[in-house]
């Protein structure tokens, strides 16, 4: 998971926000953290409660922040989503006669969705009365089951308390009594002794692949550990996204996923080089990924203007790393393999990164005119085959 | 009796100027149809795919890229032919003669004229730096330049181009394609000069055969 995208600036909303941020085609996990007051404690004057709405690339979605229900307590959206392209927008609507809101927090993350997406968010409610407390919108997804990992207390006058929402249904616990029929978790049948119990309970739905909200609400202060959501396959992409078997441009390099845009870029400027070369060209993206100077994703790096010819479309690799297996001979499959091979697994981890690096050029540049003018803080690391490898902070 | 001497002689200037003859027109096919350089053997250019070509400025002649076909089947026979996949050769047009420029590697460009007697490529070079060769086709002398582009702050960029005579020059943005115009009679070289995804200004400089000089954009 990389997270691309953290606005944790505290402030009012009025009327509406829209918050920009560019990534690749993937899916994200977006989650808003806001509080939305009730009437009266706007003023005692005020007409209408607070409210907020949210859109994602102009998809609006029906869980919302409501002050009536939330009383100016913290509550959390947390959506999956498969986002396309590169630029994209979270717009956050408040309501249409109070015009006021507090968005506490914004992240984005990009997620390699697999079978299953776990998420732990290690969060204690606010303390407050019953209202909503986090909610998970999985957009055009199946769910075969989730697991959730709940810490909650028994406590003097009013305990902790959970209720578990599925899609508007309401996971009530018929082996409770009748006072706490709707509340799945209740703190008041905790023990005296063992007052505080983290319970993990697994729920099977086999939803069909649509949008699924798991909607979870409180009462006090319990902590919200993890959350396992088992989609039953590997959640395929809604677009073709170019693969290693089958690796043609969509004519949009957001589409490729980081393992095939930095399988691109090794086989652009090093498919004649070694393994180890394609290592340390891979593992200088990864340096300038990290470092401050530069984007903080593969993505952006890779694309970053001026950065690296073979991205150029006028550029004679161009076609050949937007379309490595077209009409091709075995030895560039097997470059193209093997640019792949060591994406992926730089990515993963399963291969170290080896190199400092951050940036490498080939014959025809001179180390010292290299040292001058393009890492002039910089140092020359190592020659391996026809390629020069240097470490700049900027 | 002379008349008897006088033939074989005869006969052996004639057979002598036919064979001079063939051996001088066959020395001239050669020279017609042969490149003049090995590596470009006509004979040879199924191995060879002529793959661009632009007319020069007068159309007197022809700036031919060739691509290498690769037979080979091991790694160094692969590197080799990667070393060498593209041919420059210019083409008389009116005698179709073809001369051998260089030959370059799997990164280099496309051709283009600077004037008559240039041909300017883009060649690889790596991360932040881009290369930009010129090649006299006159006396086959190459040239260097080289584009390094730092980024500044977040898609702010400073380009520094280290021109083929030597000279520097510092501007913001980067270049993001570069061609050559004739202005007022004079060879230029323009270059289109972005910042992040914005076009900027096209920087244009006279071309003098020793010197790239800069004027107005």
């Amino acid at each position: 998971m990389d997270f691309i995208f953290d606005d944790r600036n505290k402030r009012q909303i009025f009327d509406h926000e829209e918050l920009h941020f560019t990534s690749f085609s993937a899916f994200h996990l977006i989650t808003i953290a806001a509080r939305t007051k009730d009437k009266r404690q706007i003023s005692p004057d005020a007409l209408h409660h607070e409210s907020l709405t949210v859109e994602i690339d102009g998809k609006h979605y029906a869980s919302s922040f409501q002050g009536n229900k939330l009383h100016n307590n913290l509550q959390t959206i947390s959506i999956v989503t498969f986002l396309r392209g590169k630029d994209h927008m979270v717009r956050l609507v408040a309501g249409a006669k109070q015009k006021t809101a507090t968005l506490e927090g914004l992240g984005v993350s990009v997620i390699d969705l697999a079978q299953t997406l776990t998420l732990t968010p290690h969060a204690q409610a606010d303390d407050g009365n019953g209202r909503p407390w986090l909610t998970f919108i999985l957009d055009t997804l199946s769910l075969v089951s989730f697991t959730s990992t709940i810490t909650y207390s028994r406590r003097k006058r009013d305990s902790d308390d959970v209720k578990i929402i599925i899609d508007s249904t309401l996971q009530k616990n018929l082996f409770k009594t009748i006072k706490f029929l709707f509340w799945r978790l209740a703190g008041s049948l905790l023990p005296l002794k063992t007052s505080t119990k983290t319970e993990t309970e697994t729920f099977t739905v086999n939803l069909p692949k649509k949008i699924h909200t798991i909607a979870f609400e409180t009462d006090r202060t319990p902590t919200f550990e993890s959350i396992v959501f088992d989609f039953g396959t590997k959640p395929e992409p809604p677009i073709h996204s170019p693969t290693v078997d089958n690796p043609a441009w969509t004519g949009d390099f957001a589409d490729d996923s980081q393992e095939i845009l930095l399988a691109r870029l090794i086989f652009g400027e090093a498919e004649d080089q070694s393994k180890e070369t394609k290592m340390w060209i891979a593992g200088s993206i990864l340096n300038r990924a990290k470092a401050q100077a530069w984007p903080n994703t593969i993505w952006e790096v890779i694309l970053q203007p001026g950065q690296y010819d073979p991205f150029k479309p006028e550029d004679p690799n161009f076609p050949k790393i937007t379309d490595p297996l077209n009409n091709t001979s075995e030895k560039r499959k097997e470059s193209w393999y093997e640019s792949y091979q060591v994406a992926r697994d730089i990515i993963s981890g399963t291969i170290a990164n080896p190199t400092e690096a951050t940036h490498f050029h080939g014959r025809g540049v001179s180390i010292e005119w290299f040292l001058e003018n393009v890492v002039p803080n910089g140092k020359f690391i190592r020659q391996i085959d026809d390629t020069f490898f240097y470490l700049s902070p900027n | 009796m002379a008349k008897v001497k006088l033939i074989p002689l005869s006969l052996f200037i004639l057979i002598t100027g036919v064979a001079v003859q063939q051996l001088y027109l066959k020395k001239e096919k050669t020279a017609v149809t042969q490149p003049t350089v090995a590596g470009i053997h006509l004979e040879h250019n199924s191995d060879l795919d002529e793959v661009f070509s632009e007319t020069s400025p007068t159309g007197a002649e022809a700036i031919i890229q060739y691509k290498r076909i690769f037979h080979g089947k091991d790694d160094l026979a692969y590197r080799n032919y990667l070393a060498n996949q593209y041919i420059l050769a210019v083409r008389e047009l009116n005698s179709h003669r073809e001369y051998f420029l260089s030959i370059n590697d799997y990164k280099s460009g496309q051709p283009h004229w600077l004037d008559n007697d240039y041909v300017f490529f883009s060649g690889g070079c790596g991360s932040s730096c881009s290369t930009l060769y010129l090649v006299n086709t006159k006396t086959k002398q190459v040239y260097q330049a080289v584009f390094s582009t730092l980024v500044l702050v977040q898609n702010t960029f400073q380009t520094t181009f280290a021109d083929w005579f030597g000279k520097q020059h510092a501007f913001s943005g980067y270049v993001k394609h570069q061609r050559s115009a004739f202005i007022d009679g004079k060879a230029h070289l323009i270059l289109e000069v972005w910042d992040d995804n914005t076009f900027v200004k096209e920087k244009k400089f006279r071309f003098t055969g020793t010197s790239l000089e800069e004027v107005d954009s």
